[in-house]
């Protein structure tokens, strides 16, 4: 995207969505990524008892769906209506 | 009773299909149906159209042999739809095209290279996602019907190929909401039966009963497993306990678990079994199963082979050319963002269920110890005939509901990408329908074979297969032609054909290869020790390696001509 200039835009360029979903995409990048380290790096971490005897990979793993979901109702929510949308698909 | 309502299930999906379909056709067009559906029944239909059969059957196999790796299926599958909908599905949205391949060359006018090159990617991700959905219908089909795996395949393949060759099959997205609706409310359903009825001792330790540490049973009698030898604190019953005292309890539990063993039995009419116990807590981590047990390996490329199906499973879906499909057929922007939204809750909340599912058979003393597949629809026969022919019926429906739309999407590409663009023939509509019922026909086929073939897979790791597959082929050639201006034609063709190509590669060098394909099918004398790449799955060379092509021919070719 770097080299993008005004001329030669490559098709996803900043709107506010595609800011938004990228934003969003890093979080959760973030979080399933440092999952997948953990894992590797020593499996038995994820042994340890979080709570009421569930240990941290129920934990991580069920927090990994639950905030797929959680970040895929914020982006509904957040995202711009479809009128922007009209407007850059016309700009192309 | 059981074979009555499994049949009035498939027949009422069947017919409702074929109504819902006709009605399209004739009413308001074959897509314009889509534009009148609301953003909730769509949504639900996308989690109908992703939860095939295969991942509902694999994992939850997968969790009732091994634990928590089954698991990693689900928070991978479910995370790939953080990719198609925050990174893919905004910006690809513009380029307004139908089909995986005119998606790709809209940018430059039409290729005929990329659409030939799209349309092969097409096809073997299909036939891989296929083969997946095969196995598990053979695994449907065995305990309902009692016939062997082979007849269930070909059943499966005889209905789709006659659905789609002679009706032309309309796999409406009301069809696929009422299946998706099911399968999460049923399963549901059962979770709930599991955590009513908890957790009981069902077996004797084996300290007690030692003869059955290594035993026999004749050859067509499997040993019943899924076995509870005790509980914490000595308790026989665990009694009705919440989602969180399940996983407790289980965590505290020591189960039985039953193998074959590797060295045959010296009596050839008998079969034999060997018998070990594990602690539920250990059962709770990942790394207990074939596919994963690089984890807790001190080797770090048998630890990267978790990694690179991680990564495979992350970027897979995005690529999934059927998928890409089904986030064109809502009417504006607003409403697919909605629907892909109540996707994502649907499926997340179903990848949920099933683990408690999975543990739930682990525990249920009604697993079958050789076919994986089988846990869920034996854990529903468990709780009664009446669950267990309603979870049969809608997982086969789904079977035929995704098959048919697999097949539909091969023949499409072969039809019109292959035939037309490529071959440059243009076919009139009729032509055109009997080309694709042709390639229908043929794909049909070559899929029952290898579903017959491939029987002793697990059905989710094959499916991880495809993922592996799709995410080196298409992934870098879709978010390259999306976030960089200097991609060219030839780049995107370059990228598709390497990742293809190399994944398909890698996959055939594998342990796995080696140890099932070559040495179980095609009975040569090799192990999986013979395999030639370092770990299994691809995903982590093949990617990169794609977009590292991709951008390395993009900069050789850059001047050709190009549209912006």
């Amino acid at each position: 995207m770097a080299d993008a200039t005004a001329e030669d835009k490559p098709i996803a360029y900043k709107s506010p969505n595609e800011r938004l979903g990228l934003i969003l995409f890093l979080l959760y990048f973030v979080l399933y990524g440092s999952f997948i380290i953990i894992t590797v790096y020593d499996y038995t971490i994820l042994g340890r008892e979080v709570f009421a005897g569930i240990n941290l990979a129920i934990v991580y793993g069920m927090t990994l769906i639950i905030a797929a979901i959680v970040l895929a109702v914020l982006y509904a929510f957040m995202a711009k209506p479809d009128v922007d949308e009209a407007t850059e698909a016309a700009e192309i | 009773m059981a074979i009555t309502i499994f049949l009035f299930f498939v027949a009422f999906t069947l017919g409702l299909s074929w109504w819902l379909g006709k009605r399209a056709k004739t009413a308001s067009g074959y897509f314009a149906a889509h534009g009148q559906v609301g953003w909730f029944v769509n949504g639900v239909a996308f989690a109908g159209d992703y939860l095939s059969a295969a991942s509902f059957l694999g994992i939850c196999g997968l969790i009732a042999f091994y634990g928590y790796d089954g698991f990693l299926y689900s928070i991978g599958f479910l995370a790939g739809w953080v990719v198609a909908l925050f990174v893919i599905a905004e910006p690809i949205k513009k380029l307004g095209k139908f089909t995986f391949a005119d998606a790709l060359s809209s940018k430059f006018g039409g290729s005929r290279l990329i659409t030939f090159a799209a349309a092969v990617s097409t096809l073997v991700v299909s036939v891989f996602y296929l083969i997946p959905q095969m196995v598990g219908a053979g695994s449907l089909i065995k305990p309902l019907l009692g016939l062997e795996h082979h007849w269930g395949v070909m059943i499966v393949g005889g209905v789709v190929i006659l659905i789609v060759t002679t009706a032309g099959m309309v796999s409406t997205t009301w069809v696929q909401f009422i299946k998706g609706s099911m399968l999460v409310v049923f399963c549901a359903a059962l979770v709930i039966a599991i955590l009513a009825h908890g957790i009981e001792v069902n077996a004797k330790p084996l300290a007690d009963d030692p003869a059955r540490a290594r035993f026999t049973t004749p050859k067509a009698e499997k040993p019943n497993a899924g076995l509870v030898v005790g509980l914490k604190d000595g308790k026989t019953t665990t009694g009705a306990v919440g989602p969180a005292g399940f996983i407790n309890e289980f965590s505290g539990a020591t189960i039985q678990q039953i193998s074959k063993d590797r060295a045959p039995s010296a009596d050839p009419a008998l079969e034999s079994w060997i018998s070990r116990e594990v602690k539920g807590a250990d059962l709770l981590l990942p790394g207990g199963s074939p596919t994963f047990k690089g984890i807790r390996s001190t080797e770090l490329t048998d630890r990267l082979d978790f990694v690179s199906l991680m990564l495979a499973l992350f970027g897979g879906t995005a690529a999934l050319p059927h998928i890409l499909i089904r986030y064109y057929t809502v009417k504006d922007a607003a409403s697919a963002r909605k629907s892909t939204v109540v996707g994502i809750i649907s499926i997340g909340f179903f990848y949920m269920l099933t683990l408690y599912i999975g543990m739930g058979a682990m525990v249920s003393g009604n697993l079958d110890p050789v076919d994986n597949n089988q846990a869920a629809p034996r854990l529903a026969a468990y709780f009664g005939a009446i669950p267990f022919a309603i979870i049969t019926a809608i997982a086969f429906t789904t079977v035929l509901g995704t098959v048919s739309g697999l097949i539909l999407a091969a023949s499409g590409a072969v039809a019109h990408d292959l035939i037309e663009v490529v071959g440059g023939k243009k076919l009139n509509d009729h032509a055109k329908v009997g080309a694709a019922k042709w390639a229908a026909l043929v794909v049909g086929v070559v899929a029952v074979a290898l579903g017959i073939l491939f029987k002793q897979f697990n059905a989710s790791f094959l499916v991880g297969w495809a993922f592996n597959i799709a995410a080196s082929a298409n992934l870098p050639a879709i978010v390259m032609l999306l976030f960089w201006s200097g991609t060219t034609r030839e780049g995107i063709v370059a990228s598709i054909l390497v990742g293809l190509f190399s994944a398909l590669t890698w996959l055939m060098l594998s342990g796995p290869a080696f140890q099932y394909i070559y040495k179980d099918m095609l009975l040569f004398n090799v192990t999986a020790d013979n395999a030639v790449v370092p770990f299994s799955q691809p995903g982590l060379v093949t990617i990169p390696l794609a977009f590292a092509t991709l951008v390395a021919v993009s900069l050789i070719t850059r001047k050709a001509p190009r549209v912006a």
